[in-house]
């Protein structure tokens, strides 16, 4: 059964169509990135997918579960880490760990433990931990909210622009972080980018989205060779070019 | 450990570490002399009129009556404000003694503020008339409501009231006025910092999300309760109004009706306030927007406590106003209508059923994501609580 299923997905922002009937499926264990650039509908995706918010139209399917009748069951079993979060300023990074670990063993039954000390080491932050949250820099931040999504090991991890705004170092850490845990524990990784060289090394799977409609889908390899380039930046650029002139 | 336990927890740690708040504690502090001042300056806008028994029948008890009617004062038989001049009123005058007045006041029910202050503004020109003719005039009170009398002045009689029989509902009011601060900039926090996107996505349900921090900015009112009561108690202490000048009795079934109503109100402020913070980008706007909220709540006190009217399409207005509803609740009590105080409580219940309801619709809708409130335009009322 594949973990995400979506089928003719539709949404409006009033008279502005971000989603003009896209379908994709992404099978449980696997990295899958969505790309495009700003604007082309890749958050308003992974918001529906996060029950943030209702599509107009269509069918999307989380384990089998419908993200809007059963948006609960759906909660237990995803994470998800949006592009602009922040965490609990007055609160300590600890606390902040220990907060969503308490949550997440009081509605799936996991050790609360487990995942806050995961929680801890994915974050690698040392003593800065205990420090609260507003003296963090953004990669720091960053780091934290990452290991918050990571340590309750879900069965889908949607991150939204994971690295955005952050360094290379950072950047690159991240990026190591979440492919490893994905192999490591089978963790389902929905990602989205507008960065084309961090799918590419991040993804087995990928999605181009082009003002709302799927472009293309297939793996890094396949869509290089379709379209004869040297990497995924140059498949977008044509791939969307088709999109635009026909 | 409940998912509510785990977020009032959070909500709680949040509230109390964010200076911000301390706008909160200053706003009761402007608020309610704010309220009294409404009320001292509204002395002369209403019509009043006296019952006058004559006891002296001489020259300065004539002239006395006189100079109340060339005030604006109508002398009427059943007016509820009664002014005795004793026998020998006038003759206490020429012989420079201090004579004394006897106002008596007798009122509809404990509420009776109208009446309260026609017998303050006939108190004022009995000293205005003292201060031409004899200062050493004095005035005594008599306010009979229900069976009880208190030998107050008028001035006095809201504070006799407050530190007897409305306490309760008073402290409720309070903790309002703070909690409803408080669960604004509770939820500001979580837009502000970015986190509520997060906490949707979380495993917990959106009725404990809305408790919890209604349930913690409930656990910051009363602390911050507690430190003014003591500031309070200090004060009253100091005050040299502070003695004791009798009691007033109010029946249980009237005070359990008034209790209960102002609770049902402090719940339906706290809930108004998170939903209108909902849209607001930043603990400012909220803090503006939850003011908002508690004056439209707090219109019916100021009528009431102002002693002015509620007839035409603005006591309407007024009355259906929630705000109103625990007055109307205690009022229908006081006269033995069981029936109308029940059906206020239910509006009132009803009221918070459906903002509730409005509340998780709105974070089940998703137009959170994409609906904001830009409360710029209203930052002079945080400027004012500064």
């Amino acid at each position: 059964m594949p973990i995400i299923e979506v089928s003719n997905l539709e949404k409006s922002y009033g008279s502005l169509w971000a989603l003009k009937g896209i379908s994709f499926q992404m099978k449980e264990g696997e990295i899958f990135g969505l790309i495009g650039p700003n604007g082309a509908g890749k958050s308003t995706t992974l918001k529906i997918l996060a029950t943030l918010m209702p599509q107009d139209r269509g069918r999307v399917e989380v384990a089998g579960y419908d993200i809007i009748r059963e948006a609960p069951k759906v909660r237990k079993l995803i994470s998800y880490l949006p592009e602009e979060a922040g965490a609990y300023r007055n609160l300590t990074g600890r606390e902040y760990l220990r907060f969503v670990a308490e949550l997440y063993a009081n509605a799936t039954g996991k050790d609360e433990k487990e995942m806050f000390e995961l929680g801890i080491e994915l974050a690698g932050l040392g003593t800065r931990l205990d420090d609260k949250v507003f003296t963090y820099s953004k990669g720091m931040t960053r780091k934290l909210l990452l290991a918050r999504t990571l340590m309750v090991v879900p069965k889908l991890a949607i991150l939204d622009e994971p690295t955005s705004g952050l360094d290379v170092m950072n950047a690159y850490e991240i990026r190591e972080r979440i492919k490893e845990f994905s192999r490591e524990r089978g963790v389902s990784v929905l990602v989205s980018s507008h960065n084309m060289l961090e799918v590419e090394f991040l993804c087995d799977r990928v999605a181009i989205i082009h003002r709302g409609i799927i472009v293309e889908a297939g793996t890094p390899g396949e869509l290089k060779e379709k379209y004869n380039a040297e990497n995924l930046e140059e498949v977008f650029v044509r791939a969307s070019r088709r999109v635009s002139y026909g | 450990m409940g998912e509510l336990w785990i977020m009032f927890r959070k909500d709680l740690m949040d509230i109390l570490r964010d200076r911000r708040l301390l706008t909160a504690v200053v706003l009761p502090l402007i608020l309610i002399p704010l309220l009294f001042g409404i009320i001292g300056s509204s002395n002369h806008s209403t019509s009043v009129s006296v019952r006058v028994i004559d006891n002296d029948n001489g020259e300065y008890s004539r002239t006395l009556v006189a100079f109340l009617q060339k005030n604006g004062i109508e002398v009427n038989e059943s007016s509820p404000v009664t002014l005795i001049i004793p026998a020998g009123f006038s003759k206490a005058i020429e012989s420079s003694t201090s004579p004394e007045l006897i106002i008596q006041v007798d009122l509809s029910n404990p509420l009776d503020f109208k009446t309260v202050r026609s017998a303050e503004v006939v108190k004022g020109l009995v000293l205005r008339f003292g201060s031409g003719v004899l200062p050493s005039l004095k005035s005594k009170f008599k306010i009979e409501v229900g069976g009880s009398v208190l030998n107050v002045e008028p001035s006095r009689y809201i504070s006799s009231l407050l530190r007897g029989p409305l306490a309760v509902p008073l402290v409720l009011f309070v903790v309002a006025i703070y909690a409803s601060q408080a669960v604004a900039a509770s939820v500001a926090m979580e837009k502000e910092s970015r986190t509520l996107e997060t906490l949707l996505t979380l495993p917990i349900s959106r009725r404990s999300i809305i408790l919890g921090k209604i349930f913690s900015s409930i656990a910051f009112s009363v602390l911050v309760l507690a430190s003014l009561a003591v500031s309070f108690g200090v004060f009253t202490r100091l005050s040299p109004y502070s003695r004791n000048s009798g009691s007033l009795f109010v029946s249980l079934a009237p005070l359990l009706f008034f209790s209960v109503g102002t609770f049902l109100l402090f719940i339906l402020m706290l809930l108004t306030s998170l939903l209108v913070s909902l849209f607001t980008l930043d603990v400012r706007s909220a803090l503006s927007i939850a003011g908002l909220v508690e004056v439209v709540y707090l219109i019916p006190v100021i009528v009431l406590f102002s002693g002015a009217g509620l007839s035409g399409p603005w006591g309407i207005l007024v009355k259906t106003d929630p705000g109103y509803t625990p007055v109307q609740a205690f009022l229908s009590a006081v006269a033995g209508d069981y029936f109308m105080a029940l059906g206020a409580l239910v509006y009132l219940v009803l009221w918070n059923a459906m903002v509730l309801k409005l509340a998780v619709w709105v974070f089940d809708s998703g137009v959170l994501m994409t609906k904001r409130i830009d409360a710029g335009h209203l930052r002079w009322l945080v400027r004012i609580k500064m």
